[in-house]
């Protein structure tokens, strides 16, 4: 899907001296509480930007610093902005000049998405940002990090450009194509499983939540091997549900609209694995995302069923409504026949979730302490922020099936998304009961939409692209 | 409140019990022993065993062994037997150094537990005529070492099911004055120094918060302070603060009436910190404690406050009303702000059943942490841990600042987002209108209130976090 019809590609230019162009705004970060906007005697248009106590600045304000650019560009309707790199440099934030640069574009192409496929274009054009002049004398290697962020940027904005798109317009077929499209021209194998194929496999989970839909369900697999052969791979596996109506545990009407973002698991996964390509890293990473719609219809999965999945463990399914696990499931034990050396599962898995954590996190699973800390120093440094929840023996007996083997929901109404959580790590073990693979779960229904004052368009936040690229860079 | 009618257990320590047929022993199954069941097992020659599944040694854990010990006693109980004999030697033996730290660590823990899982709520209950099936004896075979840890176990069971009882007792018969009463009744005999504030106590220094979420009752609100003050004379106390709403209707905006019966427990947070200075001082802790407990009903009435009103807290702020079912932090803002205002605290810790959004988040096996400080946060979770009051932290980002600021007063009752992130937005909103400035930590004890499944514990008040609490008193160094 071409995301950047009717919008212009951000450009980036780098030079050591400040530039005199009228049609510039020259932005400087100022030590006031708020921000001014000004016209010098000679017409330039000067943006102060008040970020405060200079030594107050962190690094999660930084980046929405760097946010604040774009919107304070286009409120004094100017397409280009100069900025001096040296500006943004502080000291007690221990960056180096090529992370700084790397998170400055990145997050500048994040500020300037929005996703105006579906709008008539306004008389003025597009309000987007068309150039931004980097200011000081920059090594190459800073131009080179620059550029690398932009990539992640744009990664981000296809990701969410593929979640924002509607239901109708975004089937499990139709992600399949996608993913297809994110892989084109790159070393990545794409193999999509139709019905028969799943049937042969025994995925009759996928297959259970998919009945209801006349859109057929798909098992998309993406391959990119850059690594050394023998070198087991990092899998991802991203939550594929193009639109999740609750099946026959029907939503209620009021944030049903919303329910064609429940692929942004997926969507973040295709786009981690295209971006590793891209960025031609020598790793080996898998991407699986389990694509269905789930619809209420004469052909629907039924509360109460009990469906048998890949690992031949049943599913007992209390909920219709709680079918991200269920098609993950087989997507986990799918996952076992890498021998991976990691998997990562992305899910807009539980309200749950949204109600622990409010907008800011998403949540954080593992059975791992040294995964833990190392999964939340990189949602620090990326900008995906996590926050880790429990994953206790505890919970266990809150999803032990009555018919079946696990129950898709727990028996109280409490603690869902570790409950969740729980009934993933199920299908993370062999047939013997022992853990396949190290597992981390991020549940990013928190982060599923941008939140209030991070200065990011409505509708999809992208969230974790930016942390599973560093991830597959560094693990 | 009512009599208990609960008999007190008597430990007897013996060195060998012999042929001693009084009673059921203890026994853990052989390795590859078949049972059936767990639990009483009658021989022909008249003996009574209690056998249980003693797990292998890498799953055994501290928390495995809290509900083993339970498991004893609800065994015992079930089978009507009032005596129980048990190996201290042959548990001391199997637990390994990462559960129990030396005999008088596991001692304690056994007795606590073996208190808290004899407990039951029967005040208002007949008397069936076989007798309740309380636990009367408990003979430990084992030697003097363990002799320690027998006072401390059961000065802190005692201190727990005080709590339990303070918050299952009905509302009817536990209002603001009587939770006052009952503090005072707890602390007599005891060094702690005992006061209440009434309304006009509180008019004069301005606790708008708790006066004005008791206004709408009949039943007036309350302040209690004890101070239990046995440290060195120049060391800061550490000040707990607990929520004691009697009964929390919700107010005007009031709850739905399902389950609304347990909001009986909304005093839960009052009654652990009143426990656990009561405890302190019956421990005789050479430390400085001070407890606060607001006291109020939170009632629909003529006289009610409404959604929109906004009151002025001791701290100075005002603070939007949104929702009078947030009534909890309103009056905690006055008590925290106490707390800064009167004494130099070290450390000031609420408690509090304060958020649905806890439970959901949390479910029912731990209550949720929040502290600003990493280090206070690690040593609170350290201490849940081995006091077997489970707590999860959560986020305290500035990122949630925005939650809480009022568009007619300085904070908004409730956060912006509403359900979402509702515990962060309470425990918010507290750091804001209490303004305050001591190192500090919140426990939203809402997924705690009651027991859960498993936990082996009767149904009610489950007793989190006095031990907890009492675990902080002892060991808080900072």
């Amino acid at each position: 899907m071409d995301i950047n019809a009717k919008r212009v590609l951000m450009k980036y230019t780098f030079t050591p001296k400040a530039l005199k162009n009228k049609d510039i705004a020259t932005v400087t970060l100022a030590t006031t509480a708020s921000d001014v906007t000004v016209r010098t005697s000679d017409g330039r248009t000067v943006i102060e930007l008040g970020v405060g106590k200079r030594e107050e600045m962190t690094r999660r304000k930084l980046v929405n610093v760097i946010r604040k650019i774009v919107s304070l560009a286009k409120a004094a309707n100017k397409k280009k902005v100069a900025l001096d790199f040296f500006d943004l440099v502080f000291p007690h934030l221990h960056m180096t000049p090529t992370e700084l640069g790397e998170m400055l574009s990145t997050n500048l192409e994040m500020a300037n998405f929005e996703f105006v496929k579906y709008k008539s274009k306004p008389k003025e054009g597009w309000s987007t940002l068309a150039e931004v002049v980097v200011l000081g004398k920059l090594g190459s290697d800073v131009e080179k990090a620059v550029r690398k962020g932009k990539m992640i940027g744009e990664e981000v904005n296809k990701t969410r450009a593929l979640a924002n798109t509607p239901g109708g317009a975004m089937t499990p077929a139709i992600l399949a194509q996608s993913a297809a499209e994110a892989a084109e021209g790159l070393p990545i194998t794409t193999t999509v499983l139709g019905v028969r194929e799943m049937e042969e496999l025994g995925m009759g989970a996928v297959l259970g939540v998919g009945r209801g839909s006349d859109e057929e369900p798909k098992f998309i697999v993406m391959e990119y091997f850059g690594g050394m052969p023998d070198e087991k791979p990092v899998v991802l596996v991203g939550k594929g549900v193009t639109f999740d109506t609750g099946g026959l545990n029907l939503k209620s009407d009021t944030n049903m609209y919303e329910m064609h973002m429940d692929m942004s698991g997926g969507a973040a996964v295709i786009h981690a694995l295209s971006l590793a390509a891209k960025l031609k890293l020598q790793k080996n990473v898998v991407a699986l995302v389990p694509a269905v719609e789930n619809m209420p219809s004469g052909s629907s999965y039924h509360p109460g069923d009990v469906l048998q999945g890949m690992s031949g463990k049943t599913v007992e399914v209390l909920n219709t409504d709680a079918e991200g696990r269920v098609i993950l499931s087989d997507a986990l034990c799918y996952a076992q026949k890498y021998k991976p050396r990691l998997v990562v599962d992305v899910a807009t898995l539980t309200g749950a979730i949204h109600v622990a954590l409010g907008a800011h996190a998403s949540g954080l699973f593992t059975k791992d302490e040294e995964l833990e800390g190392y999964f939340r120093k990189l949602g620090e440094e990326s900008g995906d922020y996590l926050w880790p929840m429990p994953l206790w023996d505890e919970y266990e007996s809150e999803i032990r099936g009555t018919f079946g083997d696990w129950a898709n929901t727990g028996k109280s109404r409490y603690g869902g998304a570790i409950n969740a959580a729980l009934f993933l790590y199920q299908f993370t073990k062999d047939e013997k009961g022992k853990e396949a693979y190290p597992w981390v779960h991020l549940d990013i229904a928190s982060r599923m939409t941008s939140a209030d004052g991070e200065y990011l368009a409505k509708g999809a936040a992208g969230t974790p692209v930016r942390l599973l690229i560093k991830l597959l860079e560094r693990f | 409140m009512r009599d208990t009618q609960r008999p007190s257990i008597t430990y007897v320590l013996a060195s060998d019990v012999g042929q001693d047929r009084l009673g059921a022993r203890v026994r853990f199954a052989y390795e590859g022993e078949t049972l059936n069941d767990e639990g009483v097992v009658r021989h022909e020659d008249g003996r009574k065993e209690i056998v249980l599944r003693y797990g292998t040694p890498s799953e055994m854990t501290r928390r495995k062994l809290v509900t083993l010990v339970r498991n004893i006693v609800k065994s015992a109980k079930s089978s009507g037997e009032k005596r129980i004999i048990l190996s201290l030697d042959d548990l001391y033996g199997r637990c390994s150094s990462r559960m129990v730290s030396d005999p008088t660590d596991l001692v304690s823990l056994v007795i606590t537990n073996i208190e808290m899982a004899n407990y039951e709520f029967v005040a208002y209950k007949s008397k069936p005529k076989d007798g309740w099936k309380f636990l009367e004896e408990v003979v430990f075979v084992g030697t003097v070492r363990f002799m320690d840890g027998i006072g401390h176990g059961r000065l802190v069971g005692n201190g727990v099911n005080l709590m339990r009882d303070l918050g299952n007792t009905p509302a009817f018969d536990l209002t603001p004055r009587r939770l006052a009463f009952e503090a005072e009744l707890a602390s007599t005999g005891l060094p702690v120094k005992f006061r209440a504030l009434g309304v006009e106590e509180m008019q004069t220094l301005g606790m708008g918060g708790v006066l004005g979420v008791g206004v709408g009752s009949v039943n007036k609100p309350c302040f209690v302070i004890m101070e239990y003050m046995a440290g060195p004379p120049d060391e800061k106390p550490i000040v707990l603060v607990g929520k004691g709403v009697t009964f929390d209707t919700g107010g005007i905006s009031i709850k739905p009436s399902e389950g609304m019966e347990e909001m009986k427990l909304d005093m839960l947070g009052g009654a652990s910190v009143i426990a656990a200075i009561v405890t302190a001082a019956r421990l005789g802790l050479k430390k400085n404690v001070v407890a606060l407990v607001p006291a109020v009903e939170n009632m629909p009435s003529g006289s009610a406050i409404r959604p929109g009103d906004v009151l002025t807290s001791l701290s100075g702020k005002t603070m939007e009303v949104l929702n009078t079912d947030a009534e909890g932090r309103l009056i905690l803002a006055d008590a925290l702000a106490y707390a800064g205002k009167f004494y130099d605290p070290r450390l000031v810790v609420s408690v509090a059943t304060l958020t649905g959004a806890a439970c959901v988040a949390l479910g029912t096996h731990a209550s949720a942490l929040f502290a600003a400080d990493d280090a206070i946060a690690a040593t609170m979770t350290l201490l849940a841990e081995e006091s077997g009051d489970y707590v999860w932290r959560m986020p305290l980002w500035e990122e949630y600042d925005d939650e809480v600021k009022g568009a007619v007063g300085d904070v908004r009752n409730t956060g912006k987002s509403g359900r979402y992130g509702g515990a962060i937005a309470a425990a918010k909103f507290l750091e804001k209108a209490s303004v305050i400035t001591h190192p500090w930590a919140h426990i939203d004890m809402a997924p705690r209130m009651t027991s859960a499944d498993g936990d082996h514990l009767a149904k009610g008040a489950a007793g989190d976090p006095v031990r907890l609490l009492v675990r902080l008193l002892e060991r808080y160094t900072a």
